[in-house]
């Protein structure tokens, strides 16, 4: 018979979960998922001085995660010669210094504070992932892997209109039925060109950051 | 830039994030299966135990030709490890209110679990039966560690109990959610 739960694996290093990930291994990526949220539920109550209200840790790692994700799969963060090294937002390149998922806790800290301030005060601030670390090297970023770096830190609402209206192919009424969130057709219509124009900004504002050029 | 390079860059960016949750919903839902199976392996662990324990009292009590000499043949030694009687001596102990008695016994069970469970665990292919041991010896471990922080907290040890008590919020099984009253308690 055969038992998963008592099957065990050997820990995943960041060079080989960033390797993994980079090649869509899905092994991979589920084992550096899995390892990822065990370390955040271990350490999430020392990183959150005070936990938003509105969202559970989980959904906090999990965030968290996609963004960290996306970053490797973009290949914002990426191995040369042995060495784990990420783009900076202001396009530089720099070793990476902590490890990461010690880099995951910086978003994860980061993305509590930004609810809490949302809580508190409104309107987004926007996530910044100017968070850990120091330049050097050449991986290949393209547009879809920046383009994927920015959806996945822009509001939840703004990613979940985008997908259902673009990929999914629904109708306006059709997310006024499924999200109602939103209280019009028209405030729905204009939500939606507002989180488009945001993302295409974000995109551009990227592009030249890092000083991409695109045919 | 090109308008239309730039959509459809989003338009894959937007699917492959699509495609990114879907695998994590996935994900979720195997562990969250994974851990049902584990629940309902360790209430059938428990509940062995107790027909187990149930047997050894009534044989114990049952007069026949076997019980009456007290050598355990080298076999029985072998079979009985003492797990059933494990956590009845720690409680005996607190009972008769040897509290520090009870918790150098649960450190001492504690640890040989622990070194059974690590020992069990290395092995890359373990057997249907090597599986189970190891499943009692978790639920040992797990059920001596819990009475291990109450004793703590019965001798003021609370600064050694707390880090343990958050372990436990996070281990599944029985204790979980006293554990969570507890640490928010000790908080």
């Amino acid at each position: 018979m055969n038992l998963p739960i008592f099957t065990r694996t050997k820990p995943l290093d960041d060079i080989e979960a960033i390797k993994g990930i980079q090649m869509g291994d899905e092994s991979t990526e589920r084992r550096f998922y899995l390892s990822c949220q065990k370390y955040f539920l271990e350490k999430y109550d020392r990183v959150f001085e005070f936990s938003s209200s509105t969202r559970q840790p989980i959904d906090i790692f999990q965030d968290s995660f996609i963004i960290l994700w996306t970053e490797i799969q973009s290949r914002h963060i990426f191995v040369k010669d042995g060495r784990v090294y990420r783009y900076r937002r202001n396009g530089g390149k720099s070793p990476m210094k902590a490890s990461l998922k010690t880099y995951m806790m910086a978003i994860a800290r980061y993305k509590n504070l930004e609810l809490l301030r949302e809580n508190e005060i409104f309107g987004h601030t926007g996530y910044s992932s100017e968070i850990a670390d120091g330049a050097t090297d050449e991986p290949e970023l393209t547009l879809e892997g920046i383009a994927l770096m920015e959806i996945s830190s822009m509001p939840q609402h703004c990613r979940e209109i985008l997908t259902m209206f673009y990929i999914e192919g629904k109708s306006l009424d059709d997310i006024l039925t499924l999200r109602p969130g939103n209280v019009s057709k028209d405030g729905l219509k204009s939500g939606k060109s507002k989180c488009m124009a945001q993302l295409k900004t974000r995109i551009i504002r990227q592009l030249e950051r890092l000083n991409i050029k695109t045919t | 830039m090109d308008d239309n390079r730039l959509n459809e860059a989003i338009q894959s960016a937007l699917h492959k994030d699509r495609d990114n949750r879907i695998k994590i919903e996935r994900w979720e839902t195997g562990r969250k299966r994974k851990r049902r199976t584990f629940r309902r392996l360790a209430t059938l662990t428990a509940a062995a135990a107790l027909i187990a324990a149930i047997a050894a009292t009534a044989a114990w009590f049952i007069p026949n030709s076997h019980n009456k000499h007290t050598d355990e043949s080298p076999g029985q030694a072998a079979v009985y490890r003492g797990s059933d009687r494990a956590i009845p001596e720690i409680d005996r102990l607190i009972e008769d209110g040897n509290l520090s008695d009870a918790l150098s016994q649960a450190r001492r069970l504690e640890s040989r679990y622990t070194s059974e469970i690590k020992l069990l665990s290395d092995i890359p292919s373990p057997t249907e039966e090597q599986s189970y041991e190891k499943a009692v010896a978790e639920e040992m471990a797990y059920n001596i560690g819990w009475r291990k922080i109450q004793l703590l907290l019965a001798l003021d040890s609370t600064a050694v109990a707390k880090p343990l008590v958050r372990e436990y919020c996070f281990k599944i099984g029985p204790h979980q959610s006293e554990a969570h009253e507890l640490w928010r308690k000790l908080r």
